[in-house]
């Protein structure tokens, strides 16, 4: 049969072929650029002004009055740097041939579906889904396996929890069911770079991951996500997790909590949706839970305010022999 | 006019000449719109190729002048932004949602594009066959066909070896030739 049908990109390139655009549309395009041209332009020609100076001398001796007090490490900086320090010295995860980097997590995740779906005359439907991950990772023939494993969701609406069981979403969602994937040849676009272990250079590399654009949070908010993202169930090394721990401490972060056995940084962004996200280290920086929280809520959803939309609980990290 | 050079040289001048940039937008401008249009649609499509120069511009000074060509750092924008419109229409991924860290997860956009080109085209074969492809597979598919790059280009934008383009190309296009043989026989007997 293949010898009748014609190769496959060609139809995906035919059946893709999309118009030139038009002559307004080019227009309306290289305003927009001119209009960011022009916008750059004048920022970098505004001229001084007399109280430039004047400011500028103020300024001056303000930092020098308060020196001591703008150069003192701030309470989060300060458990980051020690952080960074013991990852710095701790030993590398020696992943022997054949074995597994494993981890195992449980954690709660906002479900959005259509109404729809639900029977129900709103235009989607929110809940929380808690699971149990279980992730084996083999570097050396980039093999992951991850078992999920559904667990009973809560609702912010009775009616939709008595819509989600009567037309049958418990199913779909798969409760109580271990769903195995196992995944060969992957290259994580995140974990498997060969990110920089100096922390500025790191620093600077994220920024451009994230500068790609498609996100609309802070910048700062986006990076500390990326620097979670590897933190979590990877074997990185020691001067790399330093690094991050080095780069947090460069972020608007505050530190939450302190105790003998952890330490809980946040950042919160208010825009586009006001959130907090917090992460839970050991002192030897070990990723040890992670949450987000929408702090106003989403009335269109029916989520309250405070409601934690992501909460995540890592068990160590540790090297398995089989799957 | 002088020659203002390859694309990489451009950049780097239009970091002390802004207006140098509209060079970049006239040379790349007509194939970044037919792309990003066949990837979501007519509606949406103009406005997002228009915001690939936007934040182009604003983040140049971040371009590894070591591309002699943009077209790979463009696409990427693009692929990124088509990333986010897939979000952002279907509003099942809110900026604030954060999906559990999978290795599949990253370019589900891909997935999504092939399968909206191909849900609109009259070839049910097509469209059914395109629901078989794993994100990795979809990703190259989007790029070599939809967005005409090259291997080099698309080894680029994706950050993997041109080789591994290559293969991961040829295994797809035989994945599809097997789906199109299996879905055709099984309509057939169907019928």
């Amino acid at each position: 049969m293949s010898d009748n049908i014609p190769d496959p990109f060609e139809m995906i390139r035919r059946e893709a072929q999309a118009a030139e655009p038009s002559q307004d549309q080019l227009l309306h395009a290289r305003q927009r650029l001119q209009a960011a041209i022009l916008n750059e332009q004048k920022t970098a020609r505004r001229p001084a002004r007399r109280w430039l100076l004047p400011s500028l001398a103020t300024v001056l001796l303000l930092l020098v009055v308060g020196g001591v007090a703008f150069f003192r490490p701030t309470p989060a900086e300060a458990a980051l740097a020690e952080i960074a320090e013991a990852a710095r010295t701790a030993s590398p995860i020696d992943v022997p041939q054949g074995s597994f980097i494993y981890t195992r997590s449980e954690r709660i995740d906002l479900a959005i579906r259509p109404g729809v779906e639900f029977g129900l005359d709103h235009e989607f439907v929110a809940y929380l889904l808690p699971s149990t991950r279980k992730v084996w990772r083999q570097p050396e023939t980039e093999f992951i396996q991850i078992h999920t494993t559904n667990n009973k969701p809560t609702f912010f609406d009775p009616n939709a929890e008595a819509a989600y069981y009567r037309h049958g979403l418990d199913a779909t969602d798969r409760l109580d069911e271990v769903q195995t994937e196992r995944l060969t040849g992957v290259t994580d676009p995140i974990l498997d770079v060969d990110w920089p272990t100096e922390p500025d250079a790191l620093y600077e590399a994220l920024r451009d991951y994230v500068a790609q654009g498609g996100d609309e949070r802070p910048e700062a908010v986006q990076v500390f996500d990326l620097a979670t993202d590897l933190l979590r169930e990877t074997d990185r090394s020691p001067q790399s997790r330093a690094a991050i721990f080095d780069l947090l401490a460069q972020l608007p972060v505050d530190l939450v909590e302190r105790t003998a056995s952890a330490i809980t940084i946040s950042i919160t962004h208010t825009t586009p949706t006001p959130t907090q996200h917090t992460i839970t280290l050991n002192p030897a920086g070990l990723l040890l839970s992670e949450t987000s929280t929408l702090l106003a809520g989403d009335q269109e959803l029916g989520i309250p305010a405070d409601t934690a939309i992501l909460s995540v609980d890592y068990e160590e990290t540790r090297i398995a022999d089989d799957l | 006019m002088n020659d203002p050079g390859i694309d990489a040289e451009v950049i780097e001048g239009s970091l002390q000449d802004p207006d140098l940039f509209a060079v970049i937008f006239q040379r790349h401008y007509r194939d970044v719109h037919r792309f990003v249009v066949a990837a979501v649609g007519a509606s949406d499509g103009p406005d997002l190729a228009a915001e690939v120069f936007l934040r182009a511009f604003a983040s140049r000074h971040r371009y590894r002048s070591s591309y002699p060509s943009a077209r790979p750092w463009l696409w990427g924008i693009a692929s990124n932004l088509i990333a986010g419109h897939y979000r952002s229409r279907a509003r099942q991924n809110k900026a604030y949602r954060r999906v559990p860290p999978h290795p599949e997860s990253e370019f589900d956009h891909s997935r999504e594009t092939v399968n909206r080109v191909a849900a609109e085209s009259d070839r049910p074969l097509l469209a059914e066959a395109m629901k078989h492809l794993r994100k990795e597979e979809a990703e190259v598919l989007m790029l070599f066909a939809i967005g005409d790059c090259s291997y080099a280009e698309i080894a680029s934008v994706l950050g993997i070896a041109e080789g591994t383009v290559r293969s991961r190309l040829s295994r797809t296009r035989s994945k599809l030739r097997n789906l199109f043989d299996q879905i055709g026989e099984s309509t057939s007997n169907d019928e």
